[in-house]
């Protein structure tokens, strides 16, 4: 049986936990804690292991969404995760001080697994904070020598997600068709 | 181990081409190529056989340096007549050019070749041909590698309707399609008749007077009201917002209209942006209501949505359609109205510029969607016709295809099944 696996990256409230929940067929698996440390002030409760969901596919496959930890003192689990991974969906919260430092940490981190994959970028939260430049966002990318695409998106969206992951997969392979 | 030096030199190739095959010369590694202006310290020379007065330049080389191998590049089949001339179809083959240069060494110069290539299967008008007394040898030689590194998408006919490809990609469901591409059918770029169907004239049309507004508002820094067809919109670009007494039920047919009464722009002073923000909050209660249109916009997306029910599947009259496009940035797609196909697209010409056509066959998709994505993305400054030298020298590569395409292709099929029809009023 083959599974895969799409890893949600990016930092604390970014909005990984609730992507999960918006793609997955089941309720997603959890690991949250009351936060303790600076986290506190974003939000009362945090991922400290990892999120967890699946999609089940025509047969028995399944695509497996994991989410990262958000806090850098996590990475070690970075690496462990993204193990046969499809691609990463990096997720940034555009209310954060600085997202487009957000974006080039994770970036980084995720390289090498970008390197092999793909990686498309969702920005959260712009109805809180508007994202009136995605010029920023871009111009970063192209600093970083990364191509990928990037939306802003409402992580409790079922249609904004889609178009996200749907430019991962289309990264991956621009002539894929669907199956049926 | 030291590696053996290439020497290359050109005949008939303009500056910018030379550029060009600089660049992909610096990019490859199987071999040391070293340009140079010197024919007698060259060992292979680069002949456009397209060249003005080519011919007798070619003959007067041939005399004068036979210890040359000669690559022949020409947009027309050329017939070899020496050992030591090969024939590249133009434009470029990167793989082809690279593959030739490959064997060239191994065989003439005896530089063995690491990573070697493989040719793309040739078709019945063969882009690489060469001459070689041993029929045996010739094709141990060089006949091409059945299996390729890199596969077409489709190569197969279109069968818009209901058909997987044409399925896929086109995930959100989008209200009212044609008023967005059109109805336009496939043309046949040969047939100046059938060329003239799918251009526009952006200039005449109500998308060439928001675009003005909105570099006034710009300019300016001010609020920009503009009159026109007896309709009123405002512009403001330090906000990135865009109101419009009516709403997108009138302002559609609007596009379609010839504008012969000159239309007026009214700067309007900061304290207006007060009272603008006043109506655009009734108008967006009033949206809630869902008792009034979408009237207020952003930027992006009302040039974006302007551009596409202006164009319904068309191009700009002066797009040259033989020539590649590029896109420079992903357009931010969840907010703004969706074209079928448009996530495919993007991905595509993100990737590499083609020519429009390339792109829909590639996609095996209508030409219209890609017309009409290509027509909105250059209304927001995100595309246009490609100017670099590169990607008119040499053909644009084949996309790569993911090992994992049947796992992915479900994924697409189920993230098709649940996506919402989306409408208008779900743009920002």
């Amino acid at each position: 049986m083959s599974d895969f696996k799409i890893i949600f990256a990016g930092p604390v409230g970014s909005g990984k936990t609730s992507a999960i929940a918006t793609l997955s067929d089941d309720k997603p698996v959890c690991t949250n804690q009351n936060a303790s440390d600076m986290t506190r002030l974003r939000k009362s409760e945090t991922t400290v292991a990892m999120d967890y969901g699946t999609m089940a596919l025509d047969g028995i496959e399944k695509i497996h969404l994991y989410g990262t930890p958000g806090q850098e003192r996590f990475d070690f689990m970075w690496e462990l995760l993204t193990k046969n991974g499809l691609g990463l969906i990096l997720l940034l919260d555009n209310t954060r001080r600085d997202p487009l430092n957000d974006m080039a940490f994770f970036l980084n981190a995720f390289k090498d697994y970008i390197n092999h994959t793909a990686v498309a970028i969702g920005i959260t939260q712009t109805d809180i904070v508007p994202l009136l430049k995605m010029d920023l966002y871009q111009r970063k990318l192209k600093e970083l020598n990364i191509k990928a695409a990037i939306f802003e998106v409402d992580a409790r969206n079922y249609n904004d997600l889609s178009h996200l992951v749907q430019a991962l997969l289309f990264t991956i392979d621009p002539g894929l068709e669907c199956s049926a | 181990m030291t590696t053996k030096n290439v020497y290359i030199s050109f005949l008939g190739i303009d500056e910018r081409s030379r550029s060009a095959y600089k660049i992909f010369f610096k990019k490859i590694n199987q071999q040391n190529c070293v340009l140079t202006d010197d024919y007698e310290q060259a060992q292979i020379c680069l002949v456009d056989m397209d060249a003005y007065h080519i011919k007798q330049d070619y003959q007067a080389l041939l005399e004068k340096h036979p210890q040359l191998i000669i690559l022949v590049l020409s947009l027309s089949t050329y017939e070899c007549q020496q050992d030591n001339e090969f024939f590249i179809r133009k434009p470029v083959k990167r793989d082809s050019l690279q593959n030739s240069l490959n064997q060239i060494c191994e065989r003439f110069f005896q530089i063995p070749v690491l990573n070697k290539i493989k040719a793309q299967p040739t078709s019945k008008t063969a882009d690489f041909k060469f001459i070689v007394n041993n029929t045996a040898e010739k094709k141990a030689a060089f006949s091409p590698s059945k299996k390729t590194n890199v596969v077409p998408i489709k190569n197969k006919i279109r069968d818009n309707k209901g058909s997987s490809t044409a399925s896929a990609g086109k995930l959100l469901k989008v209200e009212n399609e044609e008023h967005f591409v059109g109805e336009q059918q496939d043309i046949d770029i040969n047939d100046p008749e059938q060329l003239k169907k799918i251009f526009y004239s952006p200039a005449q049309c109500l998308q060439t007077v928001v675009e003005q507004a909105s570099i006034k508002s710009r300019q300016s820094g001010q609020i920009i009201q503009l009159n026109v067809l007896n309709h009123e919109f405002y512009f403001d670009h330090q906000e990135q917002k865009i109101y419009s007494t009516v709403g997108p039920g009138i302002i559609r047919p609007l596009c379609l209209v010839c504008i012969d009464n000159k239309p007026r722009f009214t700067p309007r002073d900061n304290a207006f942006r007060n009272e603008l923000h006043k109506i655009i909050q009734t108008n967006k209660n009033k949206n809630l209501k869902k008792t009034l249109e979408k009237q207020s916009w952003n930027m992006e997306s009302f040039m974006w949505l302007i551009s596409l029910w202006s164009s319904r599947g068309r191009i700009p009259v002066g797009t040259e359609i033989l020539k590649p496009v590029f896109l420079m940035q992903w357009p931010n797609l969840t907010r703004l109205a969706s074209i079928p196909h448009s996530v495919r697209i993007a991905a595509l010409l993100y990737n590499q510029p083609y020519t429009l056509t390339e792109t829909a066959r590639l996609l095996a998709i209508e030409q219209r969607y890609v017309f009409a994505f290509y027509s909105a993305c250059k209304a927001i400054g995100l595309a246009n016709v490609s100017r670099r030298q590169i990607d008119h020298t040499f053909a644009s590569e084949t996309p790569e295809t993911s090992n994992n395409k049947s796992i992915l292709s479900k994924l697409l099929n189920k993230l098709k099944r649940f996506s919402d029809k989306s409408s208008i009023n779900d743009i920002a």
